[in-house]
């Protein structure tokens, strides 16, 4: 705790020499694939996001290639001021609730005195769905699942940003003295745009060693954005079916060698409530 | 500076509710379980000395296959439920042959449990 906030303390001070010259961008949107970007809403901007995670390629055409099953987030990001985004989001997947606070401590300047673009990143989720065994009373905070990211991303041109994200998932309750409650994963994402509209993202969060169970894999996400003027779509495929930290770094159970992996695509509408109006 | 430290006492929030706990210390009594040595001393896999246990603390869940579960996702709690999904070959797909994807949210299975499993479906999978 007292490091963390020593930590906050130490970044405040760094972003006070950063506040000019804004180098644009890194991501286009808030969302990389599964994980968050660096970025920020705008000030008074409502962010309206349907995703949806199809089922394993690997079922044939039997299962019309996953198609047939889907796991759905639904969720609401908003900018309290330029550089500090809410969010609330609900998953079909274990009936979970999650909501984030994401809050953009440096800007990239196009001088270069601020190199990099940093965020930080908390969330917190319940499941709500009742997996626990019948004879047994569980405390709430069995339900509960915690994340910590530090987001840096810089973006080298207009065409290429890259990112990395140190991650902390907690989890409050685990079933055996041999699973950790904390996951320690590192993240790293780019961006390379391809057209004007059109870019190509990769995603991949690496779970330190001797932490999961070996059938738990690590993650790897990759596909298209694909911008308009209030709409982002993003289609993609993954090996984790997860759309929030708790799934996709620990739990993520697919795996690229055998295909066993979901199409999935994140489309996102923004609304303006408050605050300057679109760029 | 005030709303900056604002800011840190709302990250910190997300702090407080942290805990440390496993479902193995934290719960003294412990369930039944069956028993690994079953199918490798060549014992009779019986379904309420060994199933019936396994699923009842791996499946039947009230969100999921749970008494009163809809047939199309069936009811663990009673033997006909399981049976029929048995017979259409759902068991077999989804918790023995791989990518196994059920037991969904929970652990996954040992292999002693996958080898008790199969052993009591290969013989017709009785109520005995």
């Amino acid at each position: 705790m007292k490091f963390f906030s020593g930590f906050l303390l130490f970044i405040l001070s760094l972003s006070l020499i950063s506040q000019e010259d804004w180098a644009g961008p890194a991501f286009r949107d808030t969302r990389i694939v599964n994980g968050h970007s660096v970025e920020t809403n705008q000030k008074g901007q409502l962010k309206f996001i349907i995703s949806h995670r199809f089922g394993s390629i690997n079922g044939g055409l039997e299962e019309f290639y996953g198609l047939d099953q889907s796991n759905v987030r639904l969720g609401l990001d908003y900018g309290i001021i330029d550089r500090l985004t809410v969010g609330v989001g609900r998953s079909s997947d274990q009936k979970t609730v999650d909501g984030f606070i994401k809050w953009k401590l440096l800007e990239q300047n196009t001088d270069n005195t601020m190199p990099i673009n940093l965020s930080l990143f908390s969330s917190a989720a319940i499941r709500t769905l009742n997996i626990d065994v019948a004879q047994r009373e569980y405390p709430f905070s069995s339900k509960l699942f915690y994340t910590y990211q530090v987001l840096i991303a810089r973006k080298f041109s207009d065409r290429l940003s890259i990112q990395l994200m140190p991650t902390l998932v907690h989890r409050n309750f685990v079933q055996t003295t041999s699973v950790n409650n904390d996951v320690f994963a590192i993240g790293g994402a780019s961006r390379f745009q391809l057209t004007k509209t059109i870019s190509w993202q990769v995603e991949y969060y690496y779970t330190l060693p001797d932490q999961l169970a070996d059938i738990y894999n690590n993650a790897l996400s990759m596909g298209f954005d694909i911008e308009t003027k209030s709409h982002v779509f993003q289609l993609h495929v993954s090996n984790s079916q997860g759309m929030i930290e708790k799934f996709f770094i620990g739990e993520t159970r697919g795996s690229w060698d055998d295909l066993n992996i979901f199409f999935g695509f994140n489309i996102s509408r923004d609304f303006q409530l408050g605050g300057r109006k679109y760029k | 500076m005030i709303k900056d430290i604002l800011l840190v006492s709302l990250f910190s929030l997300f702090i407080i509710g942290c805990s440390y706990e496993n479902e193995e210390e934290y719960f003294d009594e412990t369930l039944p379980t069956a028993n690994p040595s079953d199918t490798a001393n060549g014992n009779a896999v019986t379904f309420k000395d060994v199933v019936k246990p396994l699923i009842q603390t791996n499946c039947v869940f009230s969100s999921c296959h749970g008494a009163g579960a809809p047939s199309f996702r069936g009811d663990f709690s009673i033997y006909a439920g399981l049976k029929a999904k048995v017979d259409n070959g759902a068991i077999k797909k989804r918790v023995i042959d791989q990518p196994r994807d059920m037991p969904r949210n929970r652990p996954p299975l040992q292999e002693f449990q996958i080898d008790q499993l199969k052993a009591w479906i290969d013989e017709g999978a009785p109520n005995n």
